[in-house]
């Protein structure tokens, strides 16, 4: 019997390249997302290319009945999980004020709280002889970002709650990556966003196919953090090396100059600094 | 203002209508009083592209479709869209031009799970010429034309994985994909040997389009904007599908791949018929198809 893996936020760009990457290795997926008709067509795509199971479920993971919905299912079918994937996350960019409260809530209760969740559930549906799970951060976690405030804290939400829960799990055979990837040429307003920012955007940006297969590949070597691209590291490094409060200044005021020195429309350019 | 000439009014459907040589070829063909069905992703490009020919040429015969390509479901409802066309129409169809092409330099895939320039540069014209077939297959001398490219050569593609690659390199994606069309063709007359129906492969040669510039930015635009400068108009460019879609029925020819109006030379990848039989197979099976597509009555 093939090893099964959960995947969240399965239909974006970066959970399809995942579901891909797992795909390849013969994993058997269990797929979910918000579109139920979005994700029967990926699963039929992915039935095509590999020989493999693949489910899906559709779940609104901000709503915390649909997630207890969702290992009921699990529950009823009485899965076992080998890996879990924790891809869905959302952001609502723009000043902390701009932004409704209900919007702010919602990437809190998608980024940090579902994934509190869906963890929490797996670690009870789990094999014996071991679970891995990859949470989905961002480069963002490493820097306190204006305009992004609710944003990079949730994902460093995440990467601290995985990193200490790594450390706490180890002895039970469950090992938890976290993939802290910059800006992803996903749909066309990252892509607008990455091209904004020129030869910065161009550096910073690493093929999601790379950064699907790299993780997983990390993962399964039980590493704790995976920053895809070197570029991307040395960012990081600066982060560690400056006061936080420099880099919000700074990070602020690179946000603030390139939109005033840009001639590109609105959803493009409310992209960020550096690439996260 | 342009006359229309009244030459037998073919039926030809072109994908990828709304820019570069596809608009330039789908101009000419309403120029020649064609009944012109055009391809474009969005309402918006297409009504722009109707505008630019009409002004032209106000009694064009000219109707567009908006259909994503790089969704097989949409390919195949389009398929099913100008079926019913041609039926109301009371029309066969003469010419399926396979055109839309893209380039991607990041990894992009298709919510079919497919690399996107596979899925758009090959699969749809794959998808939509077998879809299609049988409406060729009611015109005296129907053709399927697939825009390829010079590009197709010194690459070598082990079909049976396409897609399975973890480094993507979007230049040889594209080379791939274009070395896709050629297979096809191939495979398809191999098929068709004993139909009517004939595949044709065109080399556009370089055009001034914006086929470098749409999806990537940086330095891939800026070189392609410096390259397609020294490039052919797209009206240069569409008389090679022009001059294919207008020969008689009973016109012969041993070639299948064609560029500036005379038969061209493919790259040796490209006559490999192991290779095409691989690359049909696998077609078939990410379009969800039986090998033997063609036979199995799927069309229409």
């Amino acid at each position: 019997m093939n090893r099964l893996a959960l995947i969240t936020g399965a239909v974006g760009g970066l959970g399809k390249a995942m579901a891909l990457a797992c795909a390849r290795r013969g994993y058997d997926l269990f797929l979910t997302d918000l579109s139920a008709e979005r994700l029967a067509i990926f699963a039929e795509g992915i039935r095509r290319q590999y020989p493999i199971q693949v489910i899906h479920q559709a779940a609104d993971l901000t709503d915390g009945s649909e997630i207890k919905r969702l290992w009921d299912l699990i529950e009823a079918e009485s899965l076992i999980f080998d890996l879990l994937i924790n891809v869905a996350g959302l952001d609502h960019e723009g000043e902390f004020l701009s932004v409704s409260a209900g919007q702010t809530a919602q990437i809190i209760q998608l980024n940090v709280l579902s994934v509190v969740q869906m963890t929490r559930q797996v670690l009870q549906h789990r094999r014996e002889q071991g679970l891995h799970i990859i949470n989905v951060a961002s480069l963002a976690a490493f820097y306190p970002m204006p305009v992004k405030a609710v944003y990079a804290a949730s994902k460093r939400f995440l990467l601290n709650f995985s990193l200490a829960l790594a450390q706490e799990l180890r002895r039970e055979n469950v090992w938890i990556t976290t993939l802290c990837p910059a800006g992803l040429p996903t749909n066309q307003a990252c892509l607008d966003s990455i091209r904004a920012q020129g030869w910065a955007g161009r550096l910073t940006t690493v093929n999601i196919n790379a950064v699907a297969s790299g993780c997983l590949e990390r993962a399964l070597r039980k590493r704790r953090l995976y920053i895809p691209g070197l570029p991307n590291q040395l960012l990081r490094a600066a982060g560690l090396l400056l006061p936080q409060p420099l880099l919000a200044w700074l990070i602020y005021r690179r946000w603030r100059r390139a939109r005033s020195g840009s001639d590109f429309a609105g959803a493009g350019i409310d992209h960020l600094p550096v690439n996260l | 203002m342009a006359t229309i000439q009244q030459t037998p009014r073919k039926t030809v459907l072109i994908t990828g209508a709304t820019s570069g040589l596809g608009l330039a070829a789908s101009e000419e063909m309403a120029a020649r009083g064609w009944h012109v069905l055009a391809v474009g992703r969005d309402r918006d490009t297409c009504d722009q592209a109707e505008q630019a020919i009409r002004a032209l040429y106000p009694a064009a015969d000219l109707v567009y479709f908006t259909a994503d390509l790089a969704a097989q479901r949409e390919v195949n409802h389009l398929a099913e869209t100008v079926c019913d066309h041609l039926d109301r129409e009371q029309r066969c169809l003469d010419v399926l031009i396979n055109n839309v092409a893209t380039f991607r330099t990041w990894y992009t895939v298709t919510e079919d799970g497919l690399e996107m320039q596979f899925a758009v540069n090959h699969l749809a014209g794959f998808l939509l010429s077998v879809r299609l077939l049988d409406r060729l297959r009611q015109s005296p001398a129907g053709r399927i034309l697939t825009v390829s490219s010079a590009s197709h050569k010194h690459i070598r593609v082990d079909w049976a994985r396409i897609g399975s690659a973890r480094a993507y390199w979007g230049l040889i994606a594209y080379k791939q994909s274009k070395l896709a069309n050629l297979l096809m063709t191939r495979e398809l007359n191999r098929r068709l040997h004993d139909s009517p129906v004939k595949a044709y492969a065109v080399d556009p040669g370089l055009i001034a389009t914006g086929i470098g510039t749409k999806h990537t930015g940086g330095l891939v635009a800026w070189f392609w904007r410096r390259r397609s400068r020294q490039g052919l108009s797209p009206y240069q460019s569409a008389c090679t599908l022009i001059w294919l879609s207008k020969m008689p029925p009973d016109w012969q020819s041993d070639a299948w791949y064609f560029a500036h109006c005379r038969p061209a030379q493919p790259g040796r990848n490209a006559c490999s018929e192991p290779d095409a039989r691989a690359l049909w197979a696998v077609s078939a099976r990410l379009c969800g198809l039986p090998d033997d597509c063609l036979n199995g009555g799927v069309s229409g």
